[in-house]
């Protein structure tokens, strides 16, 4: 059924209705046609199989005909916004997304606040009006204001031409029966292409443009289409408007006293203390160690379908319900999550739960969360179950100035497992444009933009060596780029068993700071120098000195599932995740072998090649 | 206000450990009269986390830093040092030195040459001199370089741990529990094996001296000076000893074929009192004396001198820095404290004795150098590691006063038992009297599990003691020496001939490897006295509230802490304590002095363990608290250091802390 929500105050009855026309609770749009929108005479939107988008030209966006890509090429004329057909309420929804340069768009919650979709590629400093901003709200006071706008915490937008990702978990703002607003819309999350961005933020109000400025349960989304090219793809909702699972009776407990072991220890031991309560806690236990509790109670589960229990204990626990073990007896310190998948009837079902805890320097804590089929998660637990936790301060790493820093560093190539490497130098650029060096393989296993580096993992208490990229991580192969020519599709590289033997020297800082890293392969020197350019992108530049002649070594400067040549310099690799430039009269060669292409150059005294994503 | 503290502890320590010297304690000179601690100023914002510290030709100090700078602090004997980073970035630098106008640094994963190529005082090339194999566990830590005489480097390479067996120390990727021996232009060999954790090295005459934690297969800190090929005790590294350019004999197996590894990642090696055991002395000398093993040459015993054996520097000032000119330094993180140690070759064997030297650092003690000004700066750092000096860095010097301590200078191995050298002379009445000395012996249990409680000792009478005519020595004829252990000579009623003061510090600790020939003494000997009650094993003038430190590498994880074995303690609750028949706080001191249960414990504050008002909180009963001192559980304290097994400590003892430290509560 359609809705026309957007014309009603809908408040109180219509969510129910939504959940019963969803089919599944994970809905991935095929985009094959655009019958999830509603209508309109509007022609800048339409599906399309393959769409480019152009660096150096503003607006300009290309499309193959074909399906499962939505994109909206605005004329003068035709630059209509695009609503859904169907509104929510909570609802997760992820999705692809592709900026032409200069472009300007907008994924509205609700059709009336506003995540920004912008080409926002290089802002140093981003604003709320920038690729993941909440764009800000709109008053007159006589003269318009612009107010309650919120920057993303970082930039982590891409070049124009890429694909980029967007995840957002939203909570739609309550009312009271009197449909009185009794609390506002939420971001839970919003992640763009990996990075958090937003977190827990509270929206007073709905941001620029809206469909209507009186808030509701429900709405549609919108996608602004005044402002330029865009385009969707892999379009995912979850809806969450469905009720939430409730605790129909208080639950009973029995605490016990004492150490106990095993399942077997509890049922023989002798009950304390016994009572009833709304919300599940140790505290019952009326002291933090030495305990075991047995709760039961009756939850209210009001659609059927698959419900996820997510428990977080100190100590054992096990969990039943209708009499059926869902998580059996196990030992967890409170933040290892044990989560179970079951199917739940509508209506009463019966919980129970067991804990114990015998390890004095565990911080007590008990936590359990229910998450329906298309409904926001219940805590079961009260909030001070799980207060006796205290977070350690973070330490964070900035790059005002170039950093050169070393330390261990995890990394998930796209070809192979993730592994950590150990020889790892991370080089951090005011431009926020960082990179992971391995000198093992005179390899960039990682690029990232945004904030530098989390050293906590390594500077707090004794540490575990490592760091993390607190940015917006572009993975590559932890490969080396000199190999030789018999070694073009070999990805095996090993500390002990290289496919190059890699003779490190070690680098050089130039005045400024930024590094040059130098290494042998046999006789053979070589220096490595990757640089910022328009605070955009990456510069490599490969110097060789004592090349022999008939070298077996080439430089492989691309490899990934897919190279793609765009014009004479430019190439997208791996379905358009980044580009590889070339400078201008370069011939490479490109090879396929076993779904795997590789870009390579031969071995001369200077290889340069450009970054950019 | 500190060092006021400070010396109220001094001053408790004195009255507990020797009830002859509480008379004397009013007017008794502390450390502070003879060595004096003065902090450097540090700018604010400057982590300097020291981990590695070298003195420079034109008399500044360099520093390097867990957090990966290198400082050189210029004008640093002044109240107003001026800091300039050297270099940054570099991975939890431990160690530094200063060769041909370049510092050189150990890094986790290579050694690194720092060089300033433009002379603007910043290092601008970062020149690999060798990268070694790290498999990326967080306490791979590589100590070093030192530099032998032709120029070359010695690199040190802790053992990781299991996951599952937090316990067990690993050698996973190869060359970890090794010396490294690199040459300036990038060759690496393979050179000694064996080590745990070996944080402490140093060169002493050309040679190479290193020091471990105190952990599995290692019983207590020690000294120990090694040769190409050497095989220093933990097992771990033998991994990799087959391989083609391994100089070392030694093999695992054979280790093994003595000492059950106990090797399960689902139990954690505990201590079994009353099983066959040996030694590291036994396998070196004895058991396997072809295979290359070297056992300590000095031991720092547990809870004294120390368990986390850190920087070791010869006093090579030719008497700027007092009496002890050509004797070892080594300092010990967690104790936060340094100790002496005199060394002497005996059938080509070196031994000797340790000593305390000073405490009362501000952080823990990990590196130590002199300045071109005859002071040693001292570098320190405690941070993941409890430490008796309670800052989380800290950048100090010391400087001798001019003033001599009464202490005994040196001690030398004898036919028949052993020569004191003092730094003043004595008052020969009292350093004649046979009953102003005791001798205990005791020694380690070489073994998986972690520490070793002090085992197998024993009292040895002392038969004869004779002073030389000028008062500064006295040969000492004592029983039943035996080979492999540590002696502990304690003059305790031996005072100088000038103002009848103690000695500064009571004991000196010889571990006899050899017993020298020559002739015996020819002085009358007395009869053996009948043995004194109870052993104390502290240092009567130690005086010292200074907590250990094993450098506690290993901490439980939820895998470990699933597979642990099951608490033998019974789960009744602990009896509330009747206050009246429990110890008063001053006797309850003096007995966690004695048993040196106060180097890692304090009353009402965290040191290198919890706070015994911590460990009252978890109810133990008295015989759940007597079964933990036996067989500690780390699991239970995760972020402190593991203790080891005090299985020296009696019953009824334990008995009377437990419900000392139940009445906390």
């Amino acid at each position: 059924m359609r809705f026309t929500s957007i014309l009603l105050p809908c408040f109180r009855i219509l969510p129910w209705l939504a959940i019963a026309t969803l089919a599944s609770a994970q809905d991935t749009l095929p985009l094959t046609d655009l019958s999830f929108w509603e209508k309109s005479n509007a022609v800048n939107w339409q599906i399309a199989e393959k769409v480019q988008a152009s660096l150096d030209k503003d607006d300009q966006m290309t499309i193959s005909k074909g399906k499962g890509v939505l994109v909206n090429l605005p004329t003068k004329k035709a630059r209509a916004n695009l609503l859904s057909a169907r509104a929510y309420g909570d609802v997760d929804v992820s999705f692809d997304f592709m900026m032409a340069r200069h472009s300007n768009s907008g994924f509205y919650l609700q059709g009336r606040y506003e995540v920004q979709l912008h080409d926002s590629w290089g802002i140093q400093t981003p604003t709320f009006g920038n690729c993941g901003g909440i764009y800000a709200r709109r008053r007159w006071n006589p003269k318009e204001e612009l107010f309650d706008g919120v920057a993303p915490r970082q930039n982590a937008c891409l070049a124009p031409g890429l694909w980029q990702h967007m995840e957002i978990s939203f909570q739609a703002p309550r009312f009271d029966a009197a449909g009185k607003k009794i609390a506002n819309a939420r971001l839970v999350k919003v992640v763009l292409n990996g990075t958090i961005i937003h977190e827990n933020l509270e929206l007073s109000g709905p941001t620029g443009g809206p469909i209507s400025e009186q808030e509701a349960a429900i709405g549609p989304f919108m996608i602004q289409g005044d402002h330029g090219p865009v385009a969707f793809r892999n379009f995912s909702i979850k809806d969450r408007q469905g009720k939430p699972v409730t605790v129909d009776q208080p639950f009973t407990y029995k605490v016990m006293h004492g150490q106990f072991r095993t399942p077997e220890d509890i049922k023989g031991g002798k009950v304390v203390l016994e009572g009833s309560i709304e919300k599940l806690s140790w505290e019952v236990a009326n002291r933090n160690d030495e305990y075991a509790i047995l709760y039961t109670g009756q939850i209210q589960v009001p659609q059927a379908g698959k419900h996820r229990l997510i428990l977080q204990n100190s100590g054992r626990s096990f969990m039943s319900i209708n009499g059926k073990e869902i998580l059996p007896d196990a030992w967890t310190r409170w933040n290892n999550q044990r989560t179970a998948e079951v199917e739940l009837p509508a209506g009463k079902n019966m919980l129970s739960l067991t804990i114990s805890k015998m390890d004095g320097w565990l911080e007590p804590y008990l936590g359990l969360w229910i998450e329906g089929p298309n409904a926001p998660a219940t805590a079961l637990h009260g909030n001070s179950s799980i207060l006796s936790v205290v977070a350690s301060d973070p330490i964070l790493m900035g790059a005002a100035e170039p950093k050169v820093f070393r330390s261990f560093m995890d990394i998930k190539p796209p070809s192979s497992a993730k592994k950590r490497v150990v020889h790892a130098i991370q080089v951090g650029d005011p431009a926020h444009l960082h990179y992971t060096y391995d000198l093992d393989n005179g390899a960039v296993p990682q690029i990232w933009k945004g904030d530098f580096l989390d050293v906590s993992p390594m500077w707090d208490d004794r540490g575990d060596g490592s760091s993390r990229a607190r940015g917006s991580i572009l993975s590559l192969d932890d490969v080396p780029v000199v190999v030789a020519k018999t070694d073009l599709f070999n990805l095996k590289s090993s500390e002990f068993e290289p496919i190059v033997h890699l003779d490190p020297q070690g680098y050089d800082l130039d005045l400024d700071g930024h590094p040059t890293f130098r290494y042998k392969v046999d006789e053979m020197e070589v220096e490595d120098q990757i640089r910022v350019v328009d605070q955009k992108y990456f510069s490599r530049v490969l110097m060789f000195r004592n090349i022999p002649a008939n070298t077996p070594y080439v430089c492989r400067l691309g490899l990934g599932t897919s190279i793609e040549k765009l014009d004479d310099q430019t190439y997208a690799i791996d379905g358009q995740r980044y580009y590889l430039k070339l400078p201008k009269g370069t011939k490479p060669v490109i090879e396929q072998q076993g779904g795997l292409s590789v870009l390579y150059v031969p071995v001369t005294a200077l290889v340069e090649y450009s970054l950019m994503w | 206000m500190r060092s006021f503290i400070q010396f109220a502890f001094v001053f408790s320590g004195l009255l507990a450990a020797s009830a002859l010297a509480a008379q004397d304690s009013l007017v008794t000179p502390t450390e502070d009269a003879y060595y004096r601690i003065v902090k450097i100023p540090v700018p604010e914002g400057v982590v300097l986390e020291v981990g590695g510290i070298c003195s420079l030709p034109n008399g500044n100090i360099a520093a390097s830093t867990r957090r990966g700078d290198v400082w050189v602090i210029e004008n640093p004997s002044s109240g107003h040092p001026n800091y300039r980073r050297f270099a940054t970035g570099l991975h939890e630098i431990l160690g530094l030195v200063y060769q041909d106008g370049n510092l050189i640094c150990a890094q986790r994963g290579e050694l690194t040459k720092l060089i300033d190529r433009n002379g603007d005082g910043v290092a601008d090339r970062y020149e690999t001199v060798y990268a070694w194999p790290v498999s990326g566990h967080y306490h791979e830590y590589s100590f070093g370089p030192k530099v032998l005489p032709d120029g070359s480097f010695l690199v040190t390479a802790n053992v990781s741990f299991g996951a599952s067996d937090w316990w067990s120390g690993k050698s996973v990727v190869p060359w970890r529990g090794w010396t490294m021996h690199i040459t300036p232009d990038g060759k690496m060999e393979p050179w000694a094996a064996g080590m745990r954790s070996p944080c402490g090295i140093g060169m002493v005459n050309g040679e190479f001296f290193y020091g471990d934690n105190q952990g599995d297969w290692m019983g207590s800190g020690f000294v120990a000076q090694v040769s190409k090929g050497d095989f220093m005790g933990h097992p771990a590294s033998l991994n990799w000893a087959d391989r083609p350019e391994s100089p070392v004999k030694m093999r695992k197996e054979l280790i093994f074929k003595q000492v059950d590894p106990r090797d399960d990642p689902r139990k954690k090696p505990e201590y079994v009192a009353d099983e066959p055991m040996t030694t590291i002395y036994d396998m070196a000398h004895t058991t396997y004396p072809d295979r290359q093993i070297k056992s300590p040459a000095v031991w720092l015993p547990h809870g004294v001198l120390g368990v986390s054996t850190s920087e070791i520097i010869t006093e090579d000032t030719k008497g700027a820095f007092g009496p002890f000119a050509g004797q070892l330094l080594v300092g010990d993180q967690g104790m936060s404290k340094i100790a002496r140690v005199f060394l002497e070759k005996v059938n080509g064997e070196y031994q000797g004795a340790s000593f305390d030297f000073r405490s009362g650092f501000r952080s823990g003690v990990l590196r130590m150098c002199w300045g071109t000004d005859q002071t040693m700066y001292i570098g320190g750092t405690n941070r993941g590691w409890g430490s008796s000096g309670k800052e989380p860095y800290g950048l100090e010097r010391l400087i001798w006063t001019g003033q001599t301590p009464f202490e005994m200078k040196a001690v030398r191995a004898m036919p028949d038992g052993f020569e004191i050298e003092f730094t003043k002379a004595v008052n020969i009445a009292t350093a004649e009297n046979v009953d102003n000395y005791r001798v205990i012996s005791s020694n380690y249990k070489y073994h998986p599990v972690y520490g070793s409680p002090i085992v197998n000792f024993k009292e040895n009478a002392v038969r004869g003691a004779k002073a030389s005519s000028d008062g500064l020595r006295v040969r000492i004829v004592v029983d039943s020496l035996r080979l492999g252990y540590v002696h502990a000579i304690q003059p305790e009623d031996v005072r100088a001939a000038s103002g009848n003061l103690p000695l500064l510090h009571g004991s000196a600790f010889y571990t006899l490897n050899q017993i020298p020939g020559g002739p015996k003494a020819d002085f009358p000997l007395v009869a053996v006295r009948p043995k004194k009650s109870e052993v104390p094993m502290v240092d009567a003038g130690t005086a010292v509230n200074t907590p250990d430190n094993q450098m506690k590498e290993a901490r439980p994880t939820a895998a470990g802490m699933a597979a642990k074995a099951p608490v033998k303690a019974s789960a009744a609750p602990a009896p509330v304590p009747a206050k009246a028949k429990g110890l008063s706080n001053t006797e309850a001191q003096a007995l966690l002095l004695k048993h040196t249960c106060s180097a890692c414990h304090k009353a009402n504050e965290r040191s290198v363990g919890p706070a015994y008002a911590e460990v009252a909180k978890r109810k133990y009963t008295t015989a759940q608290i007597v079964e933990l001192v036996y067989n500690p559980k780390p699991e239970h304290w995760p972020g402190y250091t593991p203790m080891a097994p005090m299985a020296q400590v009696p019953k009824k003892d334990i008995e009377k802390i437990a419900v000392w430290i139940n009445s906390l509560r």
